[in-house]
């Protein structure tokens, strides 16, 4: 198969298993213990991981930034640049990439499994659409968490950020602060939050659909999980762009 | 009743089945033989609605199911249920939980009253003190049982079997075997039962139809398997029927 092909056919099936999800989200009675189970597994869980990441990024930027404008005696626009930094790209791409293996591979691997032995086949014999039972509340619990993760993780970014710049250069938190209410608008927060709210979606739905995939054993559910994570951090670098290219 | 009339299906260019015609009668527990490959499985499949025949059609109860959507199966099988040769449980559930899926998923209802009533019927199928284990904790037998279980709690009209015994020993399969009989005598549930083991089918079925290269051949009752002069049947019985001679020859020189 063709890379235009496979591409297409990816396309396709996402935007179908994607349009089947919102219907349900309008015509199906959710269960309420399906969907908590799967906010503290997707998001709560996701909080520890992503959140260190964001601070680790968090502090290289600001290492760079703080020696950089520092020796321009323009230490007070660390802040600002390093809070348009995190809501641009640090919060919501470095969340997607990490939460694309924290919780994408899971999901994968999950279905993909009860595919292969035959439980998706068990679910349709006792009358339960895989995708209310497995997709929908992934779906749900991603898009409602994944924004929330950000919040944490942002928060650790910019005191990282903070401690970073304090102990590299000796500037106070006032400093710190002053440039982000100048550079940082509100349409920034909202840039962030959409990317955020669209990458959870596209995280889970391509782990479903790769997912429901799954053939061959577990050599293939292996093979799914991979391809999974893989286009996931394509797709996530891709939608970055877009998004950024119509928003700003 | 189940029937099946000139039904053609297959997977994608491979034609699995050739014109079956058969009939499993109401509440008798009906055995689909055949060797490896024959499509026996794909019988169940397209039973459960899980593939769509090419060609013919498929009645349950009078109700023409062939070419019925994904929505309209899932009316059709919440009269129907089905336990998978390796028995599907979902594993990342209890027991209890696999048990009491389709009543608090399906039909909604809470799950303190479901616990109970699946709690009872683990305790019918000797698998009392279960309920907290996961499926990998339990051996195949019980792993069967608790597939019944899972099908038996919402009282289907018909159950299907694929493969109930295969890998279990003389003493499980007894154990399985008598289950299903009971199932279908205490219950009148429409038993379906897809197997190679003969001696096992021998002794709970009351109907036997053979699928033999896609094609079906009605056999009768049990007892023709050993009698009957069609020579798929006899192709397919042969090692059976030398087996039971010698050990009958073992037990006259005894």
């Amino acid at each position: 198969m063709t890379i235009v092909t496979g591409a297409l056919e990816f396309i396709g099936g996402v935007v179908i298993l994607g349009w089947r999800v919102l219907k349900l989200v309008f015509t199906a009675r959710l269960s309420a213990s399906l969907l908590l189970e799967q906010m503290v597994l997707l998001g709560v869980n996701s909080i520890p991981i992503t959140t260190l990441v964001v601070c680790f990024a968090g502090s290289v930027y600001t290492f760079v930034l703080a020696d950089e404008l520092s020796q321009r005696n323009a230490e007070n626009l660390v802040g600002g640049l390093l809070l348009l930094i995190l809501l641009k790209e640090l919060i919501p791409v470095f969340s997607a990439l990490v939460l694309s293996a924290k919780i994408g591979a899971p999901i994968t691997s999950e279905i993909g499994t009860m595919k292969i032995s035959e439980q998706l086949d068990a679910l349709r014999a006792l009358s339960t659409d895989h995708d209310w039972y497995l997709t929908l509340p992934r779906v749900l619990a991603g898009v409602i968490m994944i924004p929330l993760v950000a919040v944490f993780a942002g928060y650790g970014g910019w005191f990282a950020g903070y401690i970073t710049g304090h102990l590299q250069t000796g500037f106070s938190y006032h400093t710190f602060i002053s440039g982000a209410k100048n550079m940082v608008g509100i349409d920034d927060f909202v840039e962030c939050f959409v990317k955020c709210i669209v990458f959870a979606g596209v995280i889970v739905l391509t782990a479903c659909y790769y997912g429901y995939k799954a053939e061959g054993g577990a050599a293939g559910v292996g093979k799914a999980v991979t391809r999974g994570v893989v286009i996931n951090i394509l797709l996530i670098f891709i939608l970055d762009l877009l998004i950024t290219a119509v928003l700003d | 009743m189940i029937k099946f009339e000139d039904v053609w299906a297959g997977y994608g260019d491979h034609l699995v089945l050739r014109g079956a015609t058969f009939q499993c009668p109401a509440q008798r527990v009906t055995a689909i033989v055949g060797p490896s490959g024959s499509g026996k499985s794909t019988v169940l499949r397209l039973l459960m609605g899980f593939i769509c025949p090419s060609k013919g059609r498929i009645l349950v109860d009078g109700e023409d199911v062939t070419g019925c959507s994904e929505r309209q199966w899932q009316g059709i099988r919440r009269k129907m249920g089905m336990v998978f040769q390796n028995s599907a449980l979902f594993d990342s559930l209890t027991i209890c939980q696999n048990v009491g899926f389709y009543p608090h998923y399906v039909e909604r209802r809470p799950w303190r009253e479901v616990r109970r009533e699946a709690l009872e019927l683990l305790e019918d199928l000797g698998l009392a003190g279960t309920e907290d284990k996961l499926p990998s904790e339990l051996s195949g037998g019980m792993k069967r049982r608790v597939a019944l279980a899972r099908s038996l709690i919402y009282k289907p009209q018909i159950l299907l079997y694929d493969e109930p015994t295969t890998g279990l020993d003389p003493h499980m399969t007894e154990v399985v075997s008598s289950l299903i009989e009971e199932m279908a005598d205490r219950f009148g549930i429409t038993s379906i039962v897809v197997s190679h083991d003969l001696p096992s089918i021998y002794g709970i079925a009351d109907h036997v139809v053979l699928i033999d290269e896609g094609q079906s051949v009605v056999v009768g009752q049990p007892r023709q398997l050993l009698t009957s002069e069609d020579e798929r049947v006899i192709r397919f019985t042969a090692s059976w029927r030398e087996q039971i001679h010698s050990f009958s020859d073992r037990g006259n020189h005894d």
